[in-house]
């Protein structure tokens, strides 16, 4: 009896071992089709929008108004900078729209004694529901700065309030931390010049922590003293540079980091405005682009590399676990809300392609790492674990990885080259060596956790302490 | 093979990927550090070109101004490759009128406007695009240029089309009309603007593009004659207000305020009455940019219009009409009628802005 078991769980074994090599070779096969994808729209977009056209474009009466949301919710230590920063974006037509979410700390009277703000009367149009916004100020120094106050109701709650007083054709959020890049709107607005289905567009995300603010501004790009922000560096790099990219040239982006996009506003209002949902930017995007579909309007969601925004990231490891638990709790919810798009040809390359491979590569990664990373001892105590293969296939899988990370940090050094520091190089080529080896196990374990808290029903937002950017001196 | 056999050719493949990376990625750093290197020495010439041709400009004679362009000419020639062209259009976009044409001069003399001519028939659509981009920085008249407006690639035939803004004639011109309707927005985007910013010299066409059957025409023209004002458009602006579909006379109706001329008040007033909202937003911001404080009486009743945004703007726009507009908007927020809670609003966003708050 107890070798017929052993037969079985041998078999059994086994089976799960290629269909994890299976997973393995299929997933590798993906993301080596989004690298090449991603290099030829890199090389395309910089052939493109460079030169003098883009300027002329950029001073012309045709330019659609853009307003910046800001939500923002006790970010006191950080809100004055990111502020400024927005202020000072290279955009004709600009119009800031902060909303102050109930804060507990001082965010509301920062921005009041660092802005000169008084309240107005301003009318308000509720286009879409929300807390009502009790206060509305406008700044004496910048009379396109308007500011919202009203109770906490969450993130969505505060865009969509944000929403409801902004007046340009496009609306671009942004976290409260996040410091952009002086011509990243400039950038971030051709895909609405050069596109007739654009409906968002959405940028490139870079770690601030360790880079040099002055300002309001990033005036030097530099990785983070701590290593653990360094892996999420090399990280971001991954995601953006290739990853988004790559979703471009197949029209499959289903992502638009909430910490910097850009979005038609007539489109975001039709659509219901930001859902009270833990992952609100991919939910966002897949309803827009799901509402429109069933529409028959055109839903392009385009990626731009070359405009950039900073975010500050966690610097320990409570804080990272839980971030990155509940964005993979918002992907296993912004998923299930739309699971009748699976495999449903009625949403073209959306339903076809993109949803099922975001459920199979996004979702499914942490659960076959975690088959494959515990199976490992349950095959050597069958003894059905062939040593030296089992150790190649460990070597591949970790090295494809590194490989992967490797080219992202390539692609970065042939691209912008904005880390200029010898040393920031050299580290950043580590991290991109070493992350595989221990943080990304560990991501797993907190990706797992966030899908299992998803089905125990957990909706909590934890919190993310801001320590605010590094001033740098003035010389 | 055996275990560890296979063992064996995998961590050699693996090793051998590594080492290429590795490559790539020295190659990549000494890459940067060469175009870092460079890029302070291509600053350097671009501020000896601004300063010979600050020299050529202030030139007391002929002889110093040829001394000038010599200077430009030989500090150029320090550079390698495309580097001289790159600097060149750099400089091009700081400068203009003579030292503009100073700089097509040294172009010429280095033989750069001829090479670009020949690259603007390249078969690579990069190379095409690179020398439109070099010809229209430099303003050069080419007749190659104008074949590139008709460029299979959308990205040339964009900036073809901006470059007629600095050469433009009855036939360019004529094809940035048909370049209203290109498959690509971009194409679009450039045609449109390049016949806003030729103002009166592109008049006659958009004129003629206003009477267009095609509705996407018709619609930029619209968009270019309101950013015009000119009210040689009147004609066919006042016909398109009264008989057009809602989003064109929404257009008409701004482009129509844009002119500022006293006849079209007739137009607007009927247009206020509009079923269509956007309409009557439109009108109503028409009516106040004409500063006419004549019209302040006819916008009041839209302070009750059932759409927000109209009565936002009929609110506005009495403000923005001077005083008439103010006492008419008292008058209504002393009332107990339909007016008075968006005449309350606006007045005390006015008495915010004007300080009194």
């Amino acid at each position: 009896m107890s070798d017929v078991v052993l037969r079985a769980s041998r078999f059994l074994f086994l089976v799960g071992n290629v269909t994890v090599l299976f997973y393995f070779a299929l997933t590798s096969t993906f993301y080596l089709f989004l690298m090449m994808s991603a290099a030829l729209d890199l090389r395309r977009a910089y052939l493109r929008d460079h030169g003098e056209l883009l300027a002329r474009f950029l001073s012309s009466e045709f330019l659609p108004t853009i307003t910046v949301l800001v939500p923002a919710h006790d970010e006191a230590p950080t809100i004055e900078n990111s502020v400024r920063s927005l202020l000072t974006l290279s955009y004709p037509q600009l119009e800031i729209v902060v909303v102050d979410d109930g804060s507990a700390d001082a965010t509301l009277d920062t921005l009041v004694t660092a802005f000169e703000l008084r309240p107005v009367p301003l009318p308000f149009d509720a286009l879409i529901p929300s807390t009502p916004v009790e206060t509305v100020y406008r700044s004496y120094r910048h009379p396109n700065l308007l500011v919202g106050a009203k109770t906490n109701g969450g993130k969505a709650d505060a865009l969509n309030a944000a929403l409801c007083l902004a007046g340009g054709d496009l609306v671009c959020a942004v976290d409260a931390d996040t410091i952009i890049d002086v011509e990243a709107l400039q950038r971030l607005v051709l895909p609405f010049i050069g596109s007739d289905d654009a409906i968002a567009s959405g940028a490139t995300i870079r770690v601030a922590n360790g880079c040099r603010v002055r300002d309001g501004r990033v005036i030097e790009d530099r990785l983070p003293h701590s290593f653990l922000a360094v892996l999420q560096a090399v990280e971001y790099l991954r995601c953006f540079l290739f990853g988004r990219v790559g979703w471009n040239r197949i029209g499959g982006n289903l992502v638009i980091s909430g910490a910097f996009g850009l979005f038609r506003r007539d489109a975001l209002v039709q659509a219901g405005g930001y859902a009270r949902t833990v992952g609100e930017d991919v939910e966002l995007v897949v309803r827009l682009r799901r509402r429109r579909r069933e529409q028959g309007l055109p839903a392009g969601v385009h990626f731009v590399p070359d405009p950039i925004a900073w975010t500050e990231v966690p610097e320990n490891l409570r804080t990272l676990a839980s971030q990155r638990e509940r964005w993979h709790r918002g992907l296993t919810d912004t998923l299930w809300r739309h699971r009748t798009m699976m495999f449903n040809p009625r949403y073209g390359v959306l339903g076809v392609f993109v949803f099922p491979v975001f459920l199979g590569v996004e979702w499914l990664a942490p659960v076959a790492e975690a088959v494959g990373i515990l199976s490992l001892p349950a095959g050597l105590a069958l003894h059905a674990v062939n040593i030296p293969f089992a150790l190649t296939l460990l070597l591949v899988s970790i090295g494809f990885s590194a490989l992967l990370s490797t080219l992202a940090v390539l692609l970065e050094e042939i691209t912008y080259s904005r880390y200029r520091r010898r040393r920031d190089r050299v580290v950043l080529l580590a991290g991109a060596l070493v992350e595989n080896l221990g943080y990304r196990q560990l991501t797993v374990f907190w990706r797992l956790r966030g899908i299992a808290n998803q089905l125990r029903g957990k909706t909590h937002w934890g919190t993310m302490p801001r320590r605010g950017f590094t001033p740098a001196r003035r010389s | 093979m055996t275990a560890s056999g296979l063992v064996t050719v995998i961590g050699q493949v693996m090793l051998g990927i590594y080492g290429l990376l590795l490559l790539l990625l020295v190659a990549g750093v000494l890459r940067t550090a060469h175009r870092a290197r460079r890029a302070r020495v291509t600053d350097e010439v671009s501020h000896e070109i601004l300063a010979a041709l600050a020299d050529h400009e202030t030139a007391p004679d002929d002889r110093a101004a040829a001394a000038a362009l010599a200077r430009i000419a030989d500090t150029a020639r320090t550079l390698r490759g495309t580097e001289v062209r790159l600097t060149l259009m750099a400089v091009a976009t700081a400068v203009g009128g003579e030292s503009l044409a100073a700089l097509r001069d040294v172009a010429d003399r280095l033989g750069l406007i001829a090479q670009a001519e020949r690259s603007a028939r390249h078969r690579s659509w990069v190379e095409r695009l690179l020398a439109a981009r070099f010809l229209t920085a430099l303003s050069v008249t080419s007749g190659t240029v104008r074949l590139l407006l008709r460029d299979p690639h959308c990205a040339v035939r964009a900036q073809a089309a901006a470059w007629v803004t600095v050469n433009d004639s009855p036939e360019t011109v004529g094809v940035l009309g048909t370049l209203l309707v290109d498959p690509d927005p971009r194409c679009r985007f450039a045609a449109k603007d390049t016949l806003a910013r030729l103002g009166t010299r592109a008049s006659a066409q958009v004129e003629s593009l206003l009477r267009s059957p095609d509705p996407i025409v018709r619609r930029s023209a619209l968009e270019i004659a309101g950013a015009a004002g000119d009210p040689v458009y009147l004609p066919a602006l006042r016909e398109i207000a009264l008989t057009g579909e809602p989003a064109h006379q929404a257009l008409a109706a701004t482009a129509l305020g844009a002119t500022g001329d006293p006849e079209v008040t007739g137009v607007l007033r009927d247009l206020l009455g509009h079923p269509d909202a956007t309409v009557r937003h439109h009108t109503v911001t028409a009516l106040a940019a004409t500063a006419d404080w004549r019209h302040a009486a006819d916008i009041v009743p839209l302070l009750h219009d059932r759409s927000h945004t109209v009565r936002r703007a009929a609110g506005m726009g009495l403000l923005r009409l001077g005083a008439p507009g103010l006492i008419l908007l008292r008058e209504a927020a002393s009332r107990d009628s339909e007016e008075s809670p968006v005449a309350q609003q606006i007045l005390q966003y006015h008495d915010f802005a004007s300080g009194r708050v």
